[in-house]
Parts: C-alpha cells; structure tokens; sequence
C-alpha cells in the first residue's frame, strides 16, 4: 500500500483529501503544519507527499525545501496545494523542484490521478 | 475549620448589628463602603465565573459542532467526485438539515465551511456544494443582509451570495455599484462582474462615483482571471463622463488589443484630462497605431510638455517613418528631455534612424553628439 504524507493546516481540506486517498487505498498520514511534516519525514518514508503552501510556523516551500535538499528524501515526489497561483510562486516552487503544482480551486478526480501517476512511477524506479 | 468560620461570622454580626449603632459616625460610613465593596467583589468574581465556564462549553459544543460538520462536509466531497451530484444532495441533506441551523452560530460555521470548499474545488464537488447551500437555505440570511443598514454586513453577504453563483441577485447587487462607500462599491463591482456573465460591464453605463486606482487594480485582476465572461467593445465607455471609467477602460483595451477602438483612442488625444490623454497616447504608440501618426503630430504644439514626450515616445513606437522629419525637428529643440527622447524616436525607426542620427552627429555640437553616442549605444539602455 503506497504511503501518502498530506500536509495542510485547513480542516475541511485535510479530511476531504484523507477520505478520497483512502477510498483509493492509500495509506494516507497527516501533519498540520510544516514543521510537523519534516518530523514526520524524518521518523518515517512516504511514497508522496502533498503539501499546502500557505501554513503557520513552517510553510510548504520550506517543506519543499527540507524534501529535496536532503539526499535522502529527494527522490520522494512532491505536488503543492496553492491557492495563490502567481507566476513567481509558480515558479519558485518548480525551482525548488517541486514535481507539480495544482491552483485551487482544483478537481478532486484530477488531483487523485496526478498522485496515482507519480506513485506508479515511484513503484517503477524503487 | 467549622470553629473558625463560627467565629468570624460571629463577629461580623455583632460587630454590624450589636455594636454598629454605638460607633461614631466617621466610622459607621467606612464600615459600610467595605461591606459594599466586598459585595462588589464577589459578585465581579461570580460573573466572571460563570462567562468563563458558558464561554468553555460554548467553544467545546461549537469545536464539536465544526468538527461533525467538516466530517459530513469531507464525505459529501468524496462522494460528490464519484456520484451523481443530485444523489449525493438527496442522500446527505436529511443530515444537514437535523443540524441546528436556526442558531446563528451554526449556521455561521456551516456556511464558512461551505464557503471555503467551494472555493477551493471545482467541477462537480462545487456543484453539490452550490445546492447543499441552495436547498438548506443558507442563502436567505445573506439575500436579507443586502439591505442591510451596516456596510461590513453587506459585503460579506455580497461575497457569499457571489462565492455561491446566486445570479438572481445580481440586480440588485448592481445598484451598489455606485455606492458613495468605496469598499462596498468596489465589493459590488467585483460581484457584478463574476455574476453577471453575459453583461458584465453594465454598471460602467451609469457609474458616476470614481473607480479609484486601487479599485481598478482589482477589478482588472477579477476580468482578466474570469475565464467564462463576454468581453465587450470597451471603447464604447471611451467617451464615459466618468474618468474613472475611460481610465479603466483604456487598460483592458490595451490588454485585449482591441485594435477597432484605435479612432476612439485619437479622439482622447484632445481629451481635458491630461492624464487620459497621456493614456491615451501611450497606448497608441504600444498597439502601433499608424493611423494616428498625424493626428499626434497636429495635436503636439498645444499639449504641455509632459505630453509632448509622450507623444515623441509614441511616434518612436510606432516608428513608420512618416514623421520621421517631424522627430528630426524636435531633435534640435531647446529642451533637453524632448531632444533625448526625439532622438530615442528616431532610433526606434530602424530603416532610416540610425543613418539619421548619424548625419545629426556630424551635425551637431558637442552636447548633441553625446547623447546621440548614448542613444546609438546598443549596451547603454536609455
């Protein structure tokens, strides 16, 4: 079973994507804020991880960050939740190397198929 | 303990009923201000007490109350993506509806929830959100709240009516697009133009309160991120006596590229205003607009000397070559700015104006031969 790390601070938005990831049979694991996602990803390894951008204490380009400067973890896919989709956040976070970006607001069908994508391809070069 | 509480109690009764009477006035006053002031105190304590413990359990039975509402609203979101949107109404609605809507504060909470996820999915899952909103008629509040007396109040009842797509209330919205309160106006303007799909732009028809810059800023973002919105012909609102509005208008005409406005735009360059003359100008020259070439060049004489640059920059930008002799001239002019800028102009035409400027060079005296080596200097951005 693929393990899915979502992190997101909104609510609603965190228990929407558990409920959907798990109906699809992934072993979803949730952190609210940034700082709680880096703990959680140096105790355990995900196949993917999702992030919001916009979150208190540490935000997700930090996450993003932490993920893909660490040799470790760099090889985990990342898809970031924004509801900002400026340009120059756009891009930053490709720069990051963020491997998608999704604007809100989104499809929940899409997003499921962007994650299904990435963990085949994860299962493949594993 | 009991002995102790016995004895103060004893004491306090004959000091306030046996022996009260006996004690001089100046004492007898102090003695009943401290057993006010007691009272005071303990009635402070008490009424604090209890605010703090109903405060408690009003946050615990709402964070209850939010978190069994964000559990339904989760699985009508799940569902919502795999179902037929009118099932999955009919399914969960019998649910929402046992809910104590009645209470102002659930009702609030709901309807923020609602709010946030249609805001933050699309396609079907918006849908079943609209109509969960729709059917329990969380609406109503807000349709109320327009009329309301209190600004602050009809601006979030204009955001959710606008979050939520209710178009039928879109006329009325429309009157407070020219309200005296700029927030509101603005708020209005914003909803008109995501409601009113087919007619967007009506309210610059009648608008006679200014669209400030900031206002304009805005509303530019909201048309040009509306992906389903009829752009009209804005240079029908060109010659809007509201400035304002032939402001905002030349912007999205320039956005849009809407060459067929370019004998409107002509017809601003003798505008009173100079700022949407010089608008005006600017955006002649970025779209190229040969025909204008004469018109700028008769209108320059007259127009201060702000807009006489903006004119040369726009002959520079159109660079056809049919005023290139009307540039040479202003390259020998008195003032230095209109030289500088003459000679950029000239430069712009790439055919004719480096050669040009080079006979000017051989030409001129000292100080034109230096700005023209800083104009022909392709490393030197000017």
């Amino acid at each position: 079973m693929a393990k899915v790390l979502v992190i997101e601070d909104e609510e609603l938005m965190i228990k929407a994507l558990e409920f959907r990831l798990k109906k699809d049979g992934y072993d979803v694991s949730l952190a609210r804020d940034g700082a709680q996602g880096i703990e959680m990803l140096s105790k355990a390894t995900y196949d993917l991880v999702i992030t919001d951008i916009m979150m208190p204490f540490v935000s997700g380009l930090e996450v993003v960050s932490h993920i893909k400067g660490s040799p470790v973890l760099k090889n985990i896919p990342v898809i970031v939740l924004s509801s900002i989709g400026l340009e120059r956040v756009v891009m930053e976070a490709f720069s990051l190397g963020v491997d998608d970006f999704i604007t809100k607001p989104f499809n929940l069908g899409e997003l499921v198929i962007r994650v299904k994508k990435f963990v085949n391809q994860t299962n493949v070069f594993n | 303990m009991e002995d102790a509480f016995f004895s103060i109690t004893s004491y306090l009764q004959n000091l306030f009923i046996s022996r009260l009477s006996t004690f001089p006035v100046f004492i007898i006053i102090p003695l009943i201000a401290l057993v006010f002031s007691v009272i005071g105190i303990l009635e402070v304590y008490i009424y604090i007490a209890v605010t703090r413990v109903t405060a408690f359990y009003k946050r615990t039975r709402e964070a209850n109350l939010k978190d069994r509402i964000i559990a339904m609203l989760a699985n009508v979101l799940v569902f919502s993506d795999i179902d037929d949107p009118q099932a999955i109404v009919a399914h969960f609605l019998p649910r929402f509806s046992r809910l104590p809507l009645y209470r102002g504060t659930i009702r609030r909470l709901l309807v923020s929830e609602l709010l946030k996820s249609h805001s933050s999915f699309n396609g079907r899952v918006a849908e079943v959100i609209q109509e969960l909103y729709l059917q329990l008629k969380l609406d109503r509040k807000a349709r109320k709240n327009l009329s309301s007396r209190r600004w602050e109040e009809q601006i979030e009842a204009i955001r959710e009516l606008t979050e939520m797509s209710v178009k039928e209330e879109s006329e009325k919205i429309l009157k407070y697009t020219n309200d005296r309160n700029p927030s509101l106006r603005l708020e209005a303007q914003v909803s008109f133009i995501r409601l009113c799909i087919e007619n967007p732009f009506r309210f610059m028809d009648f608008v006679c309160e200014p669209i400030l810059e900031w206002h304009q800023i805005v509303l530019f973002e909201v048309v040009t991120k509306t992906e389903s919105m009829a752009r009209p012909r804005f240079a029908i609102w060109l010659n809007s006596k509201n400035d304002s509005v032939v402001s905002f208008c030349l912007k999205l005409i320039e956005y849009y590229q809407q060459f067929d406005a370019v004998p409107n735009l002509i017809y601003l360059i003798n505008h009173y205003n100079p700022v949407i003359r010089g608008a005006a100008i600017d955006i002649l020259g970025r779209m190229g607009a040969e025909v204008a070439e004469s018109h700028l060049v008769r209108a320059y004489t007259d127009q201060p000397n702000e807009i006489q640059l903006k004119i040369i920059n726009a002959l520079g930008m159109i660079g056809s070559g049919k005023s290139i002799s009307f540039l040479n001239s202003q390259a020998k002019s008195e003032d230095f700015a209109i030289r500088l800028s003459a000679m950029r102009a000239i430069k712009a035409h790439r055919d004719d104006g480096p050669e040009l400027l080079n006979k000017l060079f051989n030409e001129g005296v000292s100080q034109d031969r230096e700005i023209i080596e800083l104009v022909l200097n392709e490393r030197v951005i000017v």
